[in-house]
């Protein structure tokens, strides 16, 4: 399918700076539709927080702002890793290129990681919507639903927060599964040589502006769901 | 921004990114100052988050995700993103916030 000696270039492109040019096109397409797609959940959050601030409140204050911190800090830093990335792609560097790519799934996985530990953390605390969110954590202690009844605020509304928390951030996570996934894809191409052709950085520039949206939701699911409520402490 | 080699490619200063690092960083050292005292700050706290949030993403997209030396394609294509949000939380919101909350 290509008409070039390199095998870069497609035949339905004229040169190397139009295929370029539409394979950015492409991914920024896509990624206003993933805006589209973040966004309905964004409005929906947006309505039910008007409408019960105090449960919100009281619920984001019970999520653990330092896990979100540290996750920021490995996504963000990922962030400049995949760019740096782009950079050694663009020099024909693929040993460097590799490297980039490995550190940027391994911050991944270990934000994963945290963010898996904390799903673990909610769980034991019974900060799920539905029947755990009723019962008592531990013999004699009463149960979310009370504490937060104690506290002058409809656990209800309560449990809707939550509802928002696990659907906004386990999409999030799927996003950043997907991600891994592209990056290692990549990984693996570069241990083959794909990228010893340097004009074909192009591939990587795409992926990592994939990879720098996720990073972006992030960043505002940080704002409307740990930061929101008033916390003590970080853990 | 073009290369005859490799055609166009991103700005190679890997100075400037760590500066850009840098600031978001710290706007995510912000973000925890605000929500640990939003008990004082009040209401007010949501908006403060929300403006970092604004601000990060703004330097991300700027700087790495290289808007800065984009064309006019990915800028309009950027901005028909952000107009489109725009349609969606006013129309939405525009209703369900008009009604009686009573309803629910």
């Amino acid at each position: 399918m290509s008409t070039d000696s390199s095998g870069v270039l497609c035949h339905h492109f004229d040169n190397i700076q139009q295929q370029q040019s539409a394979a950015r096109m492409g991914m920024w397409l896509f990624l206003v539709t993933e805006v589209l797609f973040f966004g309905g959940a964004f409005v929906a959050y947006t309505a039910y927080r008007i409408w019960y601030p105090e449960a919100f409140l009281a619920g984001s204050s019970k999520l653990i702002l330092g896990f979100a911190a540290i996750n920021s800090v490995l996504l963000l830093t990922s962030s400049l890793t995949i760019t740096f990335g782009i950079h050694a792609a663009h020099r024909g560097d693929e040993k460097m290129l590799k490297r980039f790519l490995l550190v940027t799934i391994l911050l991944a996985l270990v934000f994963l990681g945290i963010k898996a530990k904390e799903y673990y953390i909610d769980f034991q605390e019974h900060l799920i919507p539905g029947t755990l969110f009723i019962t008592p954590v531990h013999e004699g202690h009463p149960s979310p639903a009370e504490e937060f009844e104690a506290m002058g605020v409809n656990p209800g509304h309560v449990q809707l927060f939550f509802m928002f928390y696990y659907c906004m951030t386990g999409i999030h996570v799927l996003h950043m599964i997907v991600g891994v996934g592209l990056i290692g894809w990549l990984y693996f191409l570069a241990t083959r040589g794909y990228f010893k052709h340097k004009e074909r950085f192009v591939y990587v520039e795409v992926t990592s502006l994939y990879w720098h949206f996720v990073d972006m939701m992030w960043f505002f699911l940080v704002a409307i769901l740990y930061a929101a409520g008033p916390h003590k402490s970080l853990f | 921004m073009h290369n005859e080699d490799a055609g166009a490619g991103p700005e190679p200063s890997n100075a400037s990114y760590f500066l850009i690092y840098g600031l978001i960083l710290a706007l995510i050292g912000a973000q925890v100052l605000v929500s640990m005292n939003s008990a004082s700050i009040g209401g007010a706290a949501i908006y403060l988050n929300l403006l970092i949030a604004g601000a990060q993403a703004c330097l991300l997209a700027y700087f790495f995700m290289h808007l800065k030396g984009a064309d006019n394609l990915t800028w309009l294509i950027a901005g028909a993103g952000l107009f489109w949000i725009a349609i969606m939380f006013i129309l939405m919101l525009n209703d369900y916030l008009t009604r009686q909350i009573a309803a629910y």
